[in-house]
């Protein structure tokens, strides 16, 4: 067997792929194929996805969509061109994404720099901290930030004992952002983690000594080298606040919606198994580009420096 | 519907829904009782060494498992759903992965019993059945009895802390007029048909409307409560939980939470509002393919036997269908005594309906009209 592989490499690559490529294979191109399919099926009389094929699921996403372009300072600061149920959805989804990615990375970025600045002795201990949360269902997590924003829960408790107004926190879309924030951050840290690791803070000596002052040094020289990490993190932590569910069900209390929780009641609740595949594959698409075009404009940034 | 010790446990614990085992010793002699049906067993009629039920969370007492084990030698295996569709789904997608018993709500009986998913009982294992209300038999959804035997019933009604609201409530029509004061303290269920029959029936309509002027009118109802009183909407279990906690002041929501509630706060009443409410009952059926349907009969008689559903019933806080446990006074006296448990059915009439869900084509006139009310 080896020889085999000592002979032919090309096997060899093909051996070390299968086990990732089977499981990408079976487990993803295949379920979002037959997706793929059923988004353009109809239902039959018992509700099941059944031909003949249509666009009717798409064209229903966007039936109701009008122009009518608008800014609004209702739940964080919105501009629309057009308006419709689902599409609004959509963007409300995007924006609420984008804006708690933002939180995620301004609150990370400290922690993960102060990470890499620690004796090495002491990073593993602080890598561990970052990662104990995952050893509880984060299901489980959600509970328990739920009974701790409640009107009666510690925080509100405190605030009392302090002589201040206890605040109304769960069931609000303060608290889907800080669900959103909270389940995000070790996703953001890690990946930034990695990339202050490695950074040479010469460096920033270098840039020092050509005149640049701190802010100057962190824009121009530790920002553009770190950027990979910055990327990846807000992948990371974007991508799935778009389609988050459990947060929104258990920190929204019905009072934010996202597309993630539409899509999920498609299948849960009434079976519409067509329509919830049309607009869970629409909602791929959009992360994608978003993403993609995210990717692009950072490798540009890269590149002004090297 | 989620149920009444799943809230329990989730405000302990933090809501995993716990999966039921009945544990015990390993083996025991199948102990014959006068119980199990006096048939000349043929071979397909052997026992089984385990049943494998598909049921809502924490919605049987183990002590009642326990006891089947010890008297049948039979170990009951419990894995839970918290939707009707997520348990369907497991029968649609590639058939039956292994259940012998099921616990579907009304409507889902039909739909299943349609799509060729359920097994026909064989009643000469049941004989028990005959102890069931009768009123509960020949349903909308089951007519001539072939597919299902009524386990539990109960209503969506309301509850309030009644020293947090300014009158008593005893309609839906109070509920729509919240009070302005009481903003962001009521709740109301996160389930599509619930939520829109308050709207329907507020207006006049049935809560099985299927007429969108009608649905689209009891959207707008409800979506200018949200700007009023901003309620949140939540499963049963959570509301419990948020009534419990003073996080809102009223709900809507199930029996066994609202049983559960009551418990943890004398404060707290529960009302099956008058202006038409909804009454729903989960049933015991087996899913074609089951592996030991015959064991799974006999389960169901044992279920049917009036000290076991007493027990059961008394433990989960539902109105048992074994109308032979209530003659004999084995039902808890403040459970049998509460009109929002054991309802008068007859004397409420019409005040009282099923919602009968699972016409596509209805179904989706609601979805988009509650998504249309959760991103108001």
């Amino acid at each position: 067997m080896m020889q085999l592989f000592r002979r032919h490499p090309q096997l060899q690559a093909a051996a070390l792929m299968f086990p990732g490529a089977f499981w990408l294979i079976a487990f993803f191109l295949i379920p979002l194929a037959i997706m793929g399919v059923i988004s353009f099926m109809s239902r039959d009389a018992l509700g099941d996805p059944a031909p003949p094929y249509t666009l009717n699921n798409y064209l229903d996403i966007f039936r109701d969509v009008r122009f009518n372009p608008s800014i609004s300072l209702d739940g964080g600061f919105t501009v629309r061109l057009i308006e419709g149920l689902y599409v609004d959805l959509f963007w409300r989804s995007l924006w609420l994404s984008l804006i708690s990615t933002v939180i995620t990375l301004l609150i990370a970025f400290p922690v993960a720099l102060f990470m890499a600045r620690l004796p090495r002795r002491y990073r593993n201990l602080a890598l561990f901290a970052v990662m104990i949360p995952f050893w509880t269902n984060f299901l489980v997590r959600t509970y328990a930030l739920q009974f701790m924003l409640r009107g009666n829960g510690p925080i509100n408790t405190l605030l009392r004992a302090l002589g201040l107004a206890p605040i109304e926190l769960l069931f609000t879309p303060t608290a889907v952002m800080l669900g959103l924030v909270y389940g995000n951050l070790p996703f953001m840290i890690l990946p930034l983690y990695t990339s202050l690791e490695k950074f040479d803070w010469t460096m920033i000596e270098a840039a020092q000594d050509l005149g640049a002052n701190a802010w100057q040094a962190f824009r121009r020289v530790m920002l553009p080298l770190v950027s990979p990490g910055v990327v990846a993190g807000s992948i990371l932590t974007f991508v799935p606040a778009v389609g988050s569910y459990v947060t929104v069900d258990l920190m929204g209390g019905g009072r934010t919606n996202m597309i993630g929780y539409s899509i999920a009641q498609q299948f849960s609740t009434i079976a519409n198994w067509p329509f919830g595949s049309a607009m869970a594959l629409l909602m791929m698409i959009v992360v994608t580009v978003a993403a993609v075009l995210y990717f692009r404009s950072s490798r540009g940034e890269q590149r002004t420096i090297v | 519907m989620n149920r009444r010790r799943f809230l329990q446990f989730s405000a302990g614990l933090g809501g995993m829904s716990a999966l039921i085992a009945a544990c015990g010793s390993t083996s025991q002699s199948p102990n014959v009782s006068s119980t199990q049906p006096a048939a000349s067993a043929p071979s397909d009629q052997k026992l089984a060494k385990t049943l494998n039920w598909y049921n809502w969370g924490n919605y049987v007492a183990d002590s009642i498992l326990q006891k089947f084990k010890e008297e049948f030698g039979v170990t009951v295996n419990v894995d839970t759903y918290s939707s009707n569709e997520e348990m369907e789904a497991k029968f649609k997608a590639g058939g039956n992965p292994g259940y012998d018993l099921i616990t579907p709500s009304d409507y889902m009986v039909s739909k299943m019993a349609a799509a060729g998913l359920l097994e026909k009982l064989d009643f000469n294992n049941i004989p028990n059945y005959a102890l069931i209300d009768p009123s509960l038999k020949n349903t909308y959804f089951d007519p001539t009895n072939e597919y299902s035997v009524a386990y539990n019933w109960g209503t969506t009604g309301f509850a309030y802390n009644k020293n947090k609201v300014p009158e008593p409530i005893t309609s839906w029509k109070q509920v729509i007029e919240w009070p302005a004061e009481l903003r962001g303290k009521l709740g109301m269920l996160d389930d599509v048909r619930e939520l829109l029959a308050v709207g329907l029936r507020v207006l006049g309509y049935s809560g099985n409307s299927s007429s969108p002027a009608e649905i689209n009118a009891a959207r707008d109802l409800l979506i200018e409560l949200k700007r009023r009183a901003n309620y949140t909407l939540t499963d049963s279990p959570t509301a419990g939980a948020n009534l419990v906690a003073g996080d809102v002041v009223g709900t809507m929501i199930y029996t066994p939470e609202a049983v559960t509630a009551r418990e943890q706060n004398p404060d707290i009443v529960y009302v099956i509002p008058g202006d038409v409410s909804t009454i729903w009952q989960d049933n015991l059926c087996i899913p074609k393919g089951a592996p030991s349907k015959y064991t799974a009969e006999v389960f169901i008689n044992f279920l049917c036997r009036p000290d076991i559903a007493a027990e059961n019933a008394n433990e989960i806080g539902l109105a048992t269908p074994c109308a032979e446990a209530i003659k004999q006074g084995l039902i808890d006296e403040a459970l049998i005594k509460d009109k929002t448990v054991y309802p008068d059915v007859a004397a409420m009439g019409n005040a009282l309906e099923f919602l009968r869900k699972g016409d596509p084509a209805v179904d989706e006139l609601f979805q988009r009209a509650f998504d249309e009310i959760r991103s108001a």
